[in-house]
Protein backbone atom coordinates (compact mmCIF):
# COMPACT_ATOMS: atom_id res chain seq x y z
CA UNK A 1 0.00 0.00 0.00
CA UNK A 2 1.29 3.45 -0.98
CA UNK A 3 -0.45 6.52 0.45
CA UNK A 4 -0.31 10.08 -0.85
CA UNK A 5 -1.49 13.32 0.79
CA UNK A 6 -1.85 16.49 -1.28
CA UNK A 7 -1.98 19.98 0.22
CA UNK A 8 -3.01 23.23 -1.45
CA UNK A 9 -5.24 26.24 -1.04
CA UNK A 10 -8.89 26.36 -2.11
CA UNK A 11 -9.00 27.36 -5.81
CA UNK A 12 -5.58 25.90 -6.72
CA UNK A 13 -7.06 22.67 -8.07
CA UNK A 14 -6.04 20.22 -5.36
CA UNK A 15 -9.20 18.18 -5.86
CA UNK A 16 -8.77 18.12 -9.67
CA UNK A 17 -5.13 17.14 -9.27
CA UNK A 18 -6.01 14.40 -6.78
CA UNK A 19 -8.64 13.02 -9.16
CA UNK A 20 -6.38 13.24 -12.23
CA UNK A 21 -3.35 11.67 -10.53
CA UNK A 22 -5.54 8.90 -9.13
CA UNK A 23 -7.03 8.28 -12.57
CA UNK A 24 -3.59 8.19 -14.21
CA UNK A 25 -2.46 5.58 -11.65
CA UNK A 26 -5.70 3.65 -12.26
CA UNK A 27 -5.02 3.62 -16.02
CA UNK A 28 -1.54 2.34 -15.21
CA UNK A 29 -2.97 -0.73 -13.49
CA UNK A 30 -2.96 0.31 -9.82
CA UNK A 31 -5.87 -0.40 -7.49
CA UNK A 32 -6.83 3.11 -6.48
CA UNK A 33 -8.82 4.92 -3.81
CA UNK A 34 -9.03 8.72 -3.86
CA UNK A 35 -10.90 11.18 -1.68
CA UNK A 36 -10.80 14.83 -0.63
CA UNK A 37 -10.73 16.07 2.94
CA UNK A 38 -14.36 15.86 3.96
CA UNK A 39 -15.08 19.41 5.00
CA UNK A 40 -16.70 22.65 3.94
CA UNK A 41 -14.95 24.15 0.89
CA UNK A 42 -13.79 27.78 0.96
CA UNK A 43 -11.60 29.60 -1.55
CA UNK A 44 -8.19 30.31 -0.07
CA UNK A 45 -8.51 27.88 2.83
CA UNK A 46 -6.15 24.89 3.09
CA UNK A 47 -7.45 21.90 1.07
CA UNK A 48 -6.25 18.31 1.34
CA UNK A 49 -6.59 15.38 -1.04
CA UNK A 50 -5.75 11.70 -0.47
CA UNK A 51 -4.79 8.79 -2.72
CA UNK A 52 -4.23 5.13 -1.81
CA UNK A 53 -2.50 2.81 -4.27
CA UNK A 54 -2.07 -0.94 -4.01
CA UNK A 55 -1.71 -4.03 -6.15
CA UNK A 56 -4.56 -5.70 -4.20
CA UNK A 57 -8.15 -4.39 -4.02
CA UNK A 58 -8.33 -1.78 -1.23
CA UNK A 59 -10.99 -2.49 1.41
CA UNK A 60 -9.65 -0.07 4.01
CA UNK A 61 -11.91 2.98 4.43
CA UNK A 62 -10.11 4.93 7.15
CA UNK A 63 -8.44 8.26 6.46
CA UNK A 64 -4.71 8.49 5.63
CA UNK A 65 -2.54 9.21 8.67
CA UNK A 66 0.97 8.11 7.61
CA UNK A 67 1.51 9.14 3.98
CA UNK A 68 4.41 7.78 1.95
CA UNK A 69 4.34 10.91 -0.20
CA UNK A 70 3.27 14.44 0.66
CA UNK A 71 2.70 16.88 -2.20
CA UNK A 72 2.44 20.61 -1.46
CA UNK A 73 1.15 22.99 -4.14
CA UNK A 74 1.96 26.28 -2.43
CA UNK A 75 4.82 27.30 -0.14
CA UNK A 76 2.43 29.64 1.67
CA UNK A 77 1.27 26.46 3.43
CA UNK A 78 4.62 26.39 5.23
CA UNK A 79 3.45 29.45 7.11
CA UNK A 80 0.04 28.05 8.00
CA UNK A 81 -0.75 26.32 11.21
CA UNK A 82 -1.19 22.92 9.53
CA UNK A 83 1.57 20.37 10.03
CA UNK A 84 2.64 19.33 6.51
CA UNK A 85 4.82 16.55 7.90
CA UNK A 86 2.11 15.06 10.11
CA UNK A 87 2.36 11.26 10.20
CA UNK A 88 5.50 11.16 8.03
CA UNK A 89 7.49 7.92 8.30
CA UNK A 90 11.26 7.62 7.96
CA UNK A 91 10.99 6.84 4.25
CA UNK A 92 8.21 9.39 3.48
CA UNK A 93 8.92 11.95 0.76
CA UNK A 94 7.84 15.57 0.29
CA UNK A 95 7.43 17.29 -3.08
CA UNK A 96 6.88 21.01 -2.67
CA UNK A 97 6.36 23.96 -5.00
CA UNK A 98 8.71 26.53 -3.53
CA UNK A 99 11.46 29.02 -4.34
CA UNK A 100 13.18 28.24 -1.04
CA UNK A 101 15.97 25.70 -0.71
CA UNK A 102 15.67 22.26 0.86
CA UNK A 103 17.33 23.41 4.08
CA UNK A 104 14.67 26.08 4.60
CA UNK A 105 11.86 23.60 3.88
CA UNK A 106 13.50 21.12 6.23
CA UNK A 107 13.66 23.75 8.97
CA UNK A 108 9.97 24.59 8.48
CA UNK A 109 8.68 21.02 8.23
CA UNK A 110 11.22 19.13 10.41
CA UNK A 111 11.59 16.63 7.56
CA UNK A 112 15.15 15.54 6.66
CA UNK A 113 16.67 17.30 3.64
CA UNK A 114 17.03 14.00 1.79
CA UNK A 115 13.25 13.48 1.96
CA UNK A 116 12.56 16.80 0.25
CA UNK A 117 12.20 17.45 -3.48
CA UNK A 118 11.66 20.98 -4.71
CA UNK A 119 9.80 21.95 -7.82
CA UNK A 120 9.37 25.36 -9.34
CA UNK A 121 6.84 25.65 -12.12
CA UNK A 122 7.55 28.24 -14.84
CA UNK A 123 5.95 31.59 -14.01
CA UNK A 124 3.60 31.59 -17.02
CA UNK A 125 1.51 28.52 -16.12
CA UNK A 126 -1.36 30.41 -14.52
CA UNK A 127 -3.87 28.00 -12.97
CA UNK A 128 -2.17 24.94 -14.50
CA UNK A 129 0.52 24.82 -11.78
CA UNK A 130 -1.22 21.77 -10.34
CA UNK A 131 -0.74 19.89 -13.61
CA UNK A 132 2.97 20.73 -13.73
CA UNK A 133 3.32 19.28 -10.22
CA UNK A 134 1.22 16.26 -11.19
CA UNK A 135 3.69 15.55 -14.02
CA UNK A 136 6.63 15.97 -11.67
CA UNK A 137 5.19 13.63 -9.03
CA UNK A 138 4.09 10.99 -11.54
CA UNK A 139 7.60 10.59 -12.97
CA UNK A 140 9.71 11.32 -9.89
CA UNK A 141 8.00 8.67 -7.76
CA UNK A 142 7.24 6.27 -10.61
CA UNK A 143 3.47 6.55 -10.09
CA UNK A 144 2.23 6.84 -13.68
CA UNK A 145 3.48 7.18 -17.25
CA UNK A 146 3.03 10.36 -19.30
CA UNK A 147 0.46 8.80 -21.65
CA UNK A 148 -1.73 7.75 -18.69
CA UNK A 149 -1.38 11.23 -17.17
CA UNK A 150 -2.43 12.88 -20.44
CA UNK A 151 -5.42 10.56 -20.78
CA UNK A 152 -6.44 11.25 -17.16
CA UNK A 153 -6.17 15.02 -17.46
CA UNK A 154 -8.17 14.97 -20.71
CA UNK A 155 -10.88 12.90 -18.98
CA UNK A 156 -11.02 15.18 -15.93
CA UNK A 157 -11.11 18.40 -17.97
CA UNK A 158 -13.44 17.07 -20.68
CA UNK A 159 -16.02 19.80 -20.08
CA UNK A 160 -13.48 22.67 -20.33
CA UNK A 161 -12.59 24.81 -23.37
CA UNK A 162 -9.96 23.47 -25.78
CA UNK A 163 -7.60 26.32 -24.89
CA UNK A 164 -7.69 25.46 -21.19
CA UNK A 165 -7.20 21.75 -21.87
CA UNK A 166 -4.20 22.48 -24.10
CA UNK A 167 -2.59 24.74 -21.47
CA UNK A 168 -3.04 22.07 -18.79
CA UNK A 169 -1.62 19.33 -20.98
CA UNK A 170 1.38 21.54 -21.83
CA UNK A 171 2.01 22.19 -18.11
CA UNK A 172 1.67 18.48 -17.35
CA UNK A 173 4.09 17.49 -20.11
CA UNK A 174 6.66 20.12 -19.10
CA UNK A 175 6.44 19.00 -15.48
CA UNK A 176 6.84 15.36 -16.46
CA UNK A 177 9.76 15.93 -18.81
CA UNK A 178 11.66 18.17 -16.39
CA UNK A 179 11.36 15.72 -13.48
CA UNK A 180 14.16 13.42 -12.47
CA UNK A 181 13.39 10.04 -10.97
CA UNK A 182 13.81 10.24 -7.19
CA UNK B 1 -17.39 -7.48 -20.69
CA UNK B 2 -17.85 -4.24 -18.72
CA UNK B 3 -14.68 -2.49 -17.74
CA UNK B 4 -14.09 -1.05 -14.29
CA UNK B 5 -14.11 2.75 -14.08
CA UNK B 6 -12.73 5.01 -11.36
CA UNK B 7 -15.87 6.62 -9.90
CA UNK B 8 -17.07 7.98 -6.59
CA UNK B 9 -20.30 6.44 -5.29
CA UNK B 10 -22.31 9.55 -6.21
CA UNK B 11 -21.31 9.42 -9.89
CA UNK B 12 -21.67 5.64 -10.01
CA UNK B 13 -25.17 5.74 -8.51
CA UNK B 14 -26.32 8.59 -10.76
CA UNK B 15 -25.09 6.76 -13.88
CA UNK B 16 -26.82 3.58 -12.71
CA UNK B 17 -30.10 5.38 -11.98
CA UNK B 18 -30.00 6.83 -15.50
CA UNK B 19 -29.37 3.41 -17.03
CA UNK B 20 -32.34 2.06 -15.05
CA UNK B 21 -34.48 4.38 -17.18
CA UNK B 22 -36.28 6.11 -14.32
CA UNK B 23 -39.05 8.46 -15.45
CA UNK B 24 -38.96 11.02 -12.65
CA UNK B 25 -36.16 12.30 -10.43
CA UNK B 26 -37.07 14.84 -7.80
CA UNK B 27 -34.72 16.14 -5.15
CA UNK B 28 -33.67 18.95 -2.87
CA UNK B 29 -29.93 19.39 -2.27
CA UNK B 30 -28.28 18.57 1.06
CA UNK B 31 -24.68 17.69 1.93
CA UNK B 32 -23.39 14.98 1.36
CA UNK B 33 -26.10 13.80 -1.07
CA UNK B 34 -25.51 16.75 -3.42
CA UNK B 35 -23.10 15.11 -5.86
CA UNK B 36 -25.68 12.45 -6.77
CA UNK B 37 -28.39 14.87 -7.84
CA UNK B 38 -25.86 17.24 -9.42
CA UNK B 39 -24.69 14.39 -11.64
CA UNK B 40 -28.27 13.43 -12.50
CA UNK B 41 -29.08 17.06 -13.32
CA UNK B 42 -25.92 17.29 -15.47
CA UNK B 43 -26.87 14.13 -17.39
CA UNK B 44 -30.32 15.56 -17.98
CA UNK B 45 -29.00 18.98 -19.03
CA UNK B 46 -26.59 17.33 -21.48
CA UNK B 47 -29.46 15.45 -23.13
CA UNK B 48 -28.04 12.13 -21.92
CA UNK B 49 -31.10 11.30 -19.81
CA UNK B 50 -34.79 10.85 -20.55
CA UNK B 51 -36.20 11.38 -17.05
CA UNK B 52 -38.00 14.47 -15.91
CA UNK B 53 -35.97 16.27 -13.24
CA UNK B 54 -38.22 18.12 -10.81
CA UNK B 55 -36.41 20.55 -8.54
CA UNK B 56 -38.43 20.52 -5.35
CA UNK B 57 -38.74 23.30 -2.77
CA UNK B 58 -38.05 20.89 0.11
CA UNK B 59 -37.44 17.23 0.82
CA UNK B 60 -41.08 16.87 1.81
CA UNK B 61 -42.02 18.01 -1.70
CA UNK B 62 -39.37 15.82 -3.37
CA UNK B 63 -40.69 12.70 -1.63
CA UNK B 64 -44.29 13.73 -2.41
CA UNK B 65 -43.43 14.17 -6.10
CA UNK B 66 -41.87 10.70 -6.08
CA UNK B 67 -45.05 9.38 -4.42
CA UNK B 68 -47.22 11.01 -7.08
CA UNK B 69 -45.06 9.68 -9.90
CA UNK B 70 -45.08 6.18 -8.41
CA UNK B 71 -48.86 6.30 -8.01
CA UNK B 72 -49.09 7.21 -11.70
CA UNK B 73 -47.04 4.13 -12.55
CA UNK B 74 -43.70 5.86 -13.25
CA UNK B 75 -40.32 4.54 -12.07
CA UNK B 76 -39.01 7.27 -9.78
CA UNK B 77 -36.04 8.24 -7.63
CA UNK B 78 -34.83 10.67 -5.00
CA UNK B 79 -31.82 11.03 -2.73
CA UNK B 80 -31.25 12.82 0.55
CA UNK B 81 -29.36 12.88 3.86
CA UNK B 82 -29.86 13.63 7.53
CA UNK B 83 -32.40 16.42 8.20
CA UNK B 84 -33.62 15.96 4.63
CA UNK B 85 -34.58 12.37 5.36
CA UNK B 86 -36.36 13.47 8.53
CA UNK B 87 -38.32 16.00 6.51
CA UNK B 88 -39.37 13.19 4.12
CA UNK B 89 -40.44 10.92 6.94
CA UNK B 90 -44.19 11.48 6.75
CA UNK B 91 -44.13 10.70 3.03
CA UNK B 92 -41.94 7.63 3.55
CA UNK B 93 -44.62 6.11 5.79
CA UNK B 94 -47.20 6.90 3.12
CA UNK B 95 -45.18 5.34 0.29
CA UNK B 96 -44.86 2.09 2.24
CA UNK B 97 -48.46 2.13 3.50
CA UNK B 98 -49.78 2.73 -0.01
CA UNK B 99 -47.53 -0.09 -1.25
CA UNK B 100 -45.96 2.09 -3.93
CA UNK B 101 -42.65 1.23 -5.58
CA UNK B 102 -39.92 3.84 -5.02
CA UNK B 103 -36.19 3.97 -4.44
CA UNK B 104 -34.29 6.49 -2.36
CA UNK B 105 -30.59 6.84 -1.69
CA UNK B 106 -29.75 8.04 1.79
CA UNK B 107 -26.20 9.43 1.89
CA UNK B 108 -25.95 8.83 5.62
CA UNK B 109 -25.12 11.78 7.83
CA UNK B 110 -25.56 12.63 11.49
CA UNK B 111 -28.66 14.45 12.69
CA UNK B 112 -28.50 17.89 14.37
CA UNK B 113 -28.00 19.20 17.02
CA UNK B 114 -25.14 19.82 17.39
CA UNK B 115 -24.79 20.67 13.69
CA UNK B 116 -22.49 18.25 11.89
CA UNK B 117 -22.32 17.31 8.20
CA UNK B 118 -20.36 14.08 8.53
CA UNK B 119 -21.29 10.42 8.50
CA UNK B 120 -23.11 8.18 10.91
CA UNK B 121 -26.29 6.09 10.69
CA UNK B 122 -28.62 8.10 12.91
CA UNK B 123 -30.67 9.46 10.00
CA UNK B 124 -31.51 6.00 8.65
CA UNK B 125 -32.60 4.82 12.10
CA UNK B 126 -35.40 7.40 12.03
CA UNK B 127 -36.87 5.58 9.02
CA UNK B 128 -36.54 2.15 10.62
CA UNK B 129 -40.25 1.55 11.21
CA UNK B 130 -41.63 3.04 8.00
CA UNK B 131 -42.05 -0.29 6.21
CA UNK B 132 -39.25 0.38 3.71
CA UNK B 133 -36.67 -2.24 2.84
CA UNK B 134 -33.32 -0.76 3.95
CA UNK B 135 -29.93 -1.77 2.59
CA UNK B 136 -26.44 -0.63 3.62
CA UNK B 137 -23.49 -0.68 1.18
CA UNK B 138 -19.85 -1.36 2.07
CA UNK B 139 -18.27 0.09 -1.08
CA UNK B 140 -19.12 1.80 -4.35
CA UNK B 141 -19.69 -1.45 -6.24
CA UNK B 142 -22.11 -2.74 -3.63
CA UNK B 143 -23.86 0.65 -3.68
CA UNK B 144 -24.42 0.33 -7.44
CA UNK B 145 -25.58 -3.27 -7.23
CA UNK B 146 -27.96 -2.54 -4.33
CA UNK B 147 -29.68 0.12 -6.44
CA UNK B 148 -30.23 -2.42 -9.20
CA UNK B 149 -31.66 -4.86 -6.64
CA UNK B 150 -33.75 -2.05 -5.16
CA UNK B 151 -35.67 -1.46 -8.40
CA UNK B 152 -36.09 -5.18 -9.00
CA UNK B 153 -37.50 -5.66 -5.50
CA UNK B 154 -39.60 -2.53 -5.20
CA UNK B 155 -41.47 -3.39 -8.39
CA UNK B 156 -41.84 -7.03 -7.48
CA UNK B 157 -42.87 -6.60 -3.84
CA UNK B 158 -44.59 -3.19 -4.00
CA UNK B 159 -42.43 -2.12 -1.08
CA UNK B 160 -40.22 0.98 -1.29
CA UNK B 161 -36.45 0.50 -0.90
CA UNK B 162 -33.82 2.75 0.69
CA UNK B 163 -30.15 2.23 -0.15
CA UNK B 164 -27.86 3.67 2.52
CA UNK B 165 -24.37 4.78 1.57
CA UNK B 166 -22.02 6.43 4.02
CA UNK B 167 -21.84 10.17 3.39
CA UNK B 168 -18.40 11.43 2.28
CA UNK B 169 -16.75 8.04 2.95
CA UNK B 170 -18.45 6.62 -0.16
CA UNK B 171 -20.19 9.59 -1.80
CA UNK B 172 -16.89 11.46 -2.24
CA UNK B 173 -14.48 8.49 -2.54
CA UNK B 174 -13.38 7.18 -5.95
CA UNK B 175 -12.57 3.51 -6.53
CA UNK B 176 -12.98 0.94 -9.30
CA UNK B 177 -16.63 0.30 -10.16
CA UNK B 178 -18.21 -1.82 -12.88
CA UNK B 179 -21.43 -0.20 -14.02
CA UNK B 180 -24.29 -2.46 -15.07
CA UNK B 181 -24.71 -2.66 -18.84
CA UNK B 182 -28.06 -1.52 -20.30
CA UNK B 183 -28.61 -5.02 -21.73
CA UNK B 184 -28.09 -6.61 -18.30
CA UNK B 185 -30.55 -4.16 -16.76
CA UNK B 186 -33.10 -4.72 -19.50
CA UNK B 187 -33.03 -8.40 -18.67
CA UNK B 188 -33.06 -8.01 -14.89
CA UNK B 189 -35.29 -4.94 -14.41
CA UNK B 190 -37.50 -4.70 -17.50
CA UNK B 191 -39.50 -1.54 -18.17
CA UNK B 192 -42.45 -1.05 -15.83
CA UNK B 193 -45.62 -2.65 -17.12
CA UNK B 194 -48.58 -0.27 -17.14
CA UNK B 195 -49.88 -0.94 -13.66
CA UNK B 196 -53.54 -1.84 -13.36
CA UNK B 197 -54.08 0.24 -10.23
CA UNK B 198 -52.21 3.37 -11.25
CA UNK B 199 -53.81 6.78 -11.05
CA UNK B 200 -55.36 7.59 -14.38
CA UNK B 201 -57.67 10.56 -15.09
CA UNK B 202 -59.52 8.45 -17.66
CA UNK B 203 -60.40 5.87 -15.03
CA UNK B 204 -60.75 7.81 -11.79
CA UNK B 205 -60.21 5.90 -8.57
CA UNK B 206 -59.10 6.64 -5.03
CA UNK B 207 -55.85 5.87 -3.30
CA UNK B 208 -55.01 6.52 0.33
CA UNK B 209 -58.54 6.75 1.69
CA UNK B 210 -59.62 6.54 5.33
CA UNK B 211 -59.54 3.09 6.95
CA UNK B 212 -61.38 2.41 10.21
CA UNK B 213 -60.23 0.43 13.26
CA UNK B 214 -61.90 -2.75 11.99
CA UNK B 215 -59.57 -2.96 8.99
CA UNK B 216 -56.57 -0.75 9.81
CA UNK B 217 -54.64 -3.46 11.66
CA UNK B 218 -55.00 -5.77 8.66
CA UNK B 219 -53.04 -3.32 6.50
CA UNK B 220 -50.39 -2.91 9.19
CA UNK B 221 -50.11 -6.65 9.77
CA UNK B 222 -49.83 -7.28 6.06
CA UNK B 223 -47.02 -4.70 5.77
CA UNK B 224 -45.22 -6.30 8.70
CA UNK B 225 -45.52 -9.79 7.22
CA UNK B 226 -44.52 -8.72 3.72
CA UNK B 227 -41.38 -6.90 4.87
CA UNK B 228 -40.47 -9.83 7.13
CA UNK B 229 -40.90 -12.25 4.22
CA UNK B 230 -39.01 -10.08 1.74
CA UNK B 231 -35.77 -11.82 2.78
CA UNK B 232 -36.20 -14.74 0.39
CA UNK B 233 -37.01 -12.41 -2.52
CA UNK B 234 -33.90 -10.35 -1.68
CA UNK B 235 -31.73 -13.48 -1.65
CA UNK B 236 -33.21 -14.69 -4.95
CA UNK B 237 -32.73 -11.32 -6.63
CA UNK B 238 -29.18 -11.09 -5.25
CA UNK B 239 -28.26 -14.53 -6.62
CA UNK B 240 -29.83 -13.75 -10.00
CA UNK B 241 -28.00 -10.42 -10.28
CA UNK B 242 -24.69 -12.03 -9.25
CA UNK B 243 -25.17 -14.40 -12.17
CA UNK B 244 -26.14 -11.75 -14.73
CA UNK B 245 -23.48 -9.25 -13.62
CA UNK B 246 -20.77 -11.90 -13.20
CA UNK B 247 -19.88 -10.30 -9.88
CA UNK B 248 -17.95 -12.86 -7.84
CA UNK B 249 -18.22 -13.34 -4.10
CA UNK B 250 -15.58 -11.55 -1.99
CA UNK B 251 -12.74 -14.09 -1.80
CA UNK B 252 -12.55 -13.93 2.01
CA UNK B 253 -16.25 -14.53 2.58
CA UNK B 254 -17.26 -17.82 4.19
CA UNK B 255 -20.97 -17.06 3.73
CA UNK B 256 -22.74 -14.59 1.51
CA UNK B 257 -26.33 -13.85 0.49
CA UNK B 258 -28.43 -10.78 -0.19
CA UNK B 259 -28.90 -10.04 3.51
CA UNK B 260 -25.51 -10.69 5.13
CA UNK B 261 -21.91 -11.55 4.44
CA UNK B 262 -19.68 -13.44 6.87
CA UNK B 263 -16.06 -12.56 6.14
CA UNK B 264 -13.21 -14.48 7.72
CA UNK B 265 -12.77 -18.05 8.98
CA UNK B 266 -16.12 -19.78 9.60
CA UNK B 267 -14.79 -21.11 12.92
CA UNK B 268 -13.77 -17.66 14.20
CA UNK B 269 -14.54 -17.32 17.92
CA UNK B 270 -15.06 -13.55 17.77
CA UNK B 271 -17.31 -11.85 15.26
CA UNK B 272 -17.72 -8.10 14.77
CA UNK B 273 -21.16 -7.11 13.46
CA UNK B 274 -21.38 -3.88 11.48
CA UNK B 275 -23.06 -2.13 8.56
CA UNK B 276 -21.81 0.09 5.74
CA UNK B 277 -18.34 1.26 4.75
CA UNK B 278 -16.69 0.55 8.11
CA UNK B 279 -16.95 -3.14 7.23
CA UNK B 280 -14.08 -2.62 4.74
CA UNK B 281 -11.85 -1.29 7.52
CA UNK B 282 -12.89 -4.15 9.81
CA UNK B 283 -12.07 -6.70 7.08
CA UNK B 284 -8.59 -5.19 6.76
CA UNK B 285 -8.11 -5.19 10.54
CA UNK B 286 -9.37 -8.75 11.00
CA UNK B 287 -7.09 -10.06 8.24
CA UNK B 288 -4.11 -8.40 9.91
CA UNK B 289 -5.17 -9.57 13.38
CA UNK B 290 -5.73 -13.20 12.30
CA UNK B 291 -2.21 -13.46 10.89
CA UNK B 292 -0.81 -13.16 14.43
CA UNK B 293 -3.67 -14.69 16.39
CA UNK B 294 -3.82 -18.32 17.46
CA UNK B 295 -6.42 -20.66 16.01
CA UNK B 296 -8.60 -20.09 19.06
CA UNK B 297 -8.40 -16.32 18.73
CA UNK B 298 -9.42 -15.98 15.07
CA UNK B 299 -11.87 -13.20 14.28
CA UNK B 300 -14.40 -12.49 11.53
CA UNK B 301 -16.89 -9.82 10.55
CA UNK B 302 -20.60 -10.17 9.88
CA UNK B 303 -21.78 -7.49 7.48
CA UNK B 304 -25.46 -6.65 7.76
CA UNK B 305 -26.49 -5.68 4.22
CA UNK B 306 -30.22 -5.63 4.91
CA UNK B 307 -31.30 -3.65 7.96
CA UNK B 308 -34.97 -4.11 7.04
CA UNK B 309 -35.90 -6.89 6.89
CA UNK B 310 -33.40 -7.71 9.64
CA UNK B 311 -31.64 -11.03 8.91
CA UNK B 312 -32.50 -12.62 12.26
CA UNK B 313 -32.19 -16.24 11.10
CA UNK B 314 -28.79 -15.65 9.47
CA UNK B 315 -27.54 -13.93 12.63
CA UNK B 316 -28.72 -16.85 14.76
CA UNK B 317 -26.96 -19.33 12.49
CA UNK B 318 -23.71 -17.37 12.18
CA UNK B 319 -23.34 -15.89 15.68
CA UNK B 320 -24.54 -18.63 18.06
CA UNK B 321 -21.98 -19.42 20.80
CA UNK B 322 -19.61 -16.70 19.58
CA UNK B 323 -18.12 -13.68 21.24
CA UNK B 324 -19.93 -10.89 19.37
CA UNK B 325 -18.84 -7.26 19.13
CA UNK B 326 -21.61 -5.05 17.76
CA UNK B 327 -20.43 -1.80 16.21
CA UNK B 328 -23.21 0.80 16.14
CA UNK B 329 -23.00 4.08 14.22
CA UNK B 330 -26.15 5.39 15.92
CA UNK B 331 -27.65 5.55 19.39
CA UNK B 332 -31.11 5.05 20.86
CA UNK B 333 -31.10 7.11 24.05
CA UNK B 334 -32.73 5.19 26.88
CA UNK B 335 -32.10 1.76 25.36
CA UNK B 336 -29.41 -0.26 23.59
CA UNK B 337 -28.08 1.24 20.34
CA UNK B 338 -30.19 0.07 17.35
CA UNK B 339 -27.96 -2.66 15.90
CA UNK B 340 -27.18 -3.96 19.39
CA UNK B 341 -30.89 -4.19 20.17
CA UNK B 342 -31.51 -6.28 17.04
CA UNK B 343 -28.60 -8.65 17.72
CA UNK B 344 -29.52 -8.99 21.39
CA UNK B 345 -33.07 -9.95 20.46
CA UNK B 346 -31.92 -12.34 17.72
CA UNK B 347 -29.43 -14.14 20.00
CA UNK B 348 -31.55 -14.43 23.15
CA UNK B 349 -30.79 -17.81 24.73
CA UNK B 350 -28.04 -18.71 22.25
CA UNK B 351 -25.02 -18.45 24.56
CA UNK B 352 -23.34 -15.65 22.66
CA UNK B 353 -21.35 -13.10 24.65
CA UNK B 354 -22.10 -9.56 23.50
CA UNK B 355 -20.12 -6.35 23.58
CA UNK B 356 -21.96 -3.21 22.50
CA UNK B 357 -19.84 -0.50 20.88
CA UNK B 358 -20.77 2.92 19.54
CA UNK B 359 -18.38 4.57 17.11
CA UNK B 360 -18.08 6.68 14.01
CA UNK B 361 -20.61 9.26 15.18
CA UNK B 362 -20.57 12.55 13.27
CA UNK B 363 -17.65 11.48 11.08
CA UNK B 364 -15.38 10.05 13.79
CA UNK B 365 -12.90 7.98 11.78
CA UNK B 366 -12.92 4.31 12.78
CA UNK B 367 -9.46 2.85 12.19
CA UNK B 368 -7.94 -0.63 12.13
CA UNK B 369 -6.32 0.30 15.47
CA UNK B 370 -9.76 0.78 17.02
CA UNK B 371 -10.83 -2.63 15.71
CA UNK B 372 -7.75 -4.48 16.91
CA UNK B 373 -8.11 -2.89 20.34
CA UNK B 374 -11.73 -4.12 20.47
CA UNK B 375 -10.64 -7.63 19.50
CA UNK B 376 -8.05 -7.70 22.28
CA UNK B 377 -10.26 -6.44 25.08
CA UNK B 378 -12.63 -8.49 27.25
CA UNK B 379 -16.39 -8.12 26.88
CA UNK B 380 -17.98 -6.29 29.76
CA UNK B 381 -21.58 -6.04 28.56
CA UNK B 382 -21.60 -2.24 28.86
CA UNK B 383 -22.03 0.16 25.92
CA UNK B 384 -18.54 1.30 25.00
CA UNK B 385 -17.91 4.51 23.05
CA UNK B 386 -14.85 4.54 20.79
CA UNK B 387 -12.38 7.33 21.50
Amino acid sequence: MYEIRLHGLGGQGVVTMTDALALACFYGGWQVQAFPYFGPERTGAPVTGFIRLDRQPIKLKQQIYSPDLIIVLDEALLLKTIDLAAGAKTHSRLLINTARDAAAVSAATKLPVKAISLCQPPADLGKAVNMFILGQAAKKYNLAGLADCVRAVKAKLADKEQKIIAANLAALTTGYEQATVA
Amino acid sequence: MNKPQLLNASEAIALTINRLKVGVVSAYPITPQTKIVEKLAALQAAGAAKFEFVRAESEFAAASIVLGAAAAGVRSYTATSSQGLLMMLEVLYNLAGLRLPAVITCANRSVSAPLNIWNDHQDAMAARDTGWLMFFAEDNQEAVDQHVLAYKLTEKLKLPVMVNIDGFILTHMSEAVILPEPAQLKKFVPALPSAANRLDTKQPQTTGHLVGPKDFYKFRRQLMLDVAEAGSAINQAYAAWQKISGRGRDAGAAFDNGLVQFYGPAKARTVIVAMGSVVGTIKTAVTEYNRRASRLQQAAVLKIKSWRPFPTADCQKLLANKRVIILNKAISPGSLPPLSAEITAALAGRHSRLQHVVGGLGGQDITTQHIIKLLKMKNDGEVLFLE
